[in-house]
């Protein structure tokens, strides 16, 4: 026959499991989120003449020589996009991604494909970082998951952390040791906006 | 009750995201005068040497002469890579601590590479300071 400390010790350790299970929730949510509806990227389509902006990438440009101490003219990170596919900010590339389930406080992993606009060719040893931020002053726990590479131009990330519900944005970063000094710099960016239920 | 205690320790443990409060060392990573001579600021960041993730750093800002704490002042941290033309994404927090110490967190380091906070002080005092910075 059990002892009743020993049945109290049973009882309180199933309810710290419990309250633990319920606290960090790693298991799935009945309404997951995902991608946000909203209109396809267009900026990378010449508003003129409809045609397609596209801008072609040279390794060369990654550490240029001369270039050490220098400062790249200011550009921001465009808007983040609707959707599960669209261009970088710089239209170096086109990329898709997708997910596993959404939930708050649930790991996600991303997986992340990009193409070279001007050929269509996978964009290889891009070394992709994503960044995951609910708002300027609400980023992740952790705030950039890196990936790996496998096949050539798709990443496939670490499980990175949603803490809160809401429209979270998360940003690729795409070759981001290489210096963005001269227009066709490999390094780009581009992000998309999640819901987190 | 020891086991209720147990219990609540373990739930702290289950679920900690880790933030504890930042150390700063003794020794400032940058020391400043300003821009325009009215200030002297010395930067300690936490981490030290500043890594990829969520960094902290602590601004004591005295007069020129490094003696007397300026308190009550306004910092605008803007982190910044100049190789980049971008700064970060998140935009950092700026707490005063009172004799002249301004904690200043959110700042959330993805890439590698060469980093400056431009900071613009304002108050009783207008000055600017650039802090600068690798990270591995």
């Amino acid at each position: 026959m059990l002892s009743r400390s020993f049945l109290a010790l049973i009882l309180v350790t199933s309810g710290a499991a419990a309250a633990i299970s319920v606290a960090c929730s790693n298991g799935t949510c009945t309404t997951p989120g995902g991608p946000v509806s909203g209109s396809p990227d267009t900026h990378c389509v010449d508003p003129d003449g409809g045609t397609a902006i596209v801008n072609p990438t040279s390794q060369a440009s990654c550490h240029p020589d001369g270039g050490a101490g220098a400062d790249a003219a200011p550009s921001d990170y465009g808007p983040a996009l609707y959707g599960v596919e669209g261009d970088d900010d710089d239209c170096k590339y086109h990329v898709k991604w997708s997910a596993t389930t959404v939930c708050e406080n649930q790991g996600v992993v991303f997986t992340f494909t990009a193409t070279n606009k001007v050929d269509g060719t996978p964009v290889t040893g891009a070394g992709v970082e994503t960044e995951l931020f609910l708002n300027p002053t609400h980023p992740a726990p952790t705030p950039f998951v890196t990936s790996t590479e496998g096949p050539p131009g798709t990443y496939t990330t670490q499980p990175g952390r949603f803490d809160a519900p809401g429209q979270w944005t998360v940003r690729f970063h795409l070759f981001e040791q290489c210096s963005d000094l001269l227009g066709d710099s490999p390094h780009g960016h581009v992000s998309f906006l999640v819901d987190v239920p | 009750m020891k086991l209720r205690g147990v219990s609540a320790l373990s739930i702290a443990l289950g679920c900690t995201s880790g933030s504890a409060p930042p150390t700063f060392g003794t020794t400032p990573m940058a020391q400043l005068t300003g821009d325009a001579g009215a200030v002297h600021v010395d930067v300690y960041s936490a981490p030290d040497p500043v890594t990829r993730g969520n960094d902290e750093f602590r601004f004591v800002v005295t007069d020129a002469a490094g003696a007397a704490p300026l308190d009550g002042l306004t910092l605008d941290v803007v982190p910044w890579m100049p190789a980049m033309g971008h700064g970060t994404s998140t935009t950092p927090i700026v707490t005063a601590e009172g004799q002249g110490k301004y904690l200043v967190t959110n700042v959330v380091i993805v890439m590698g590479g060469d980093y400056q906070l431009r900071t613009k002080i304002s108050g009783a005092v207008t000055d600017s300071v650039t802090v600068s910075f690798s990270v591995l």
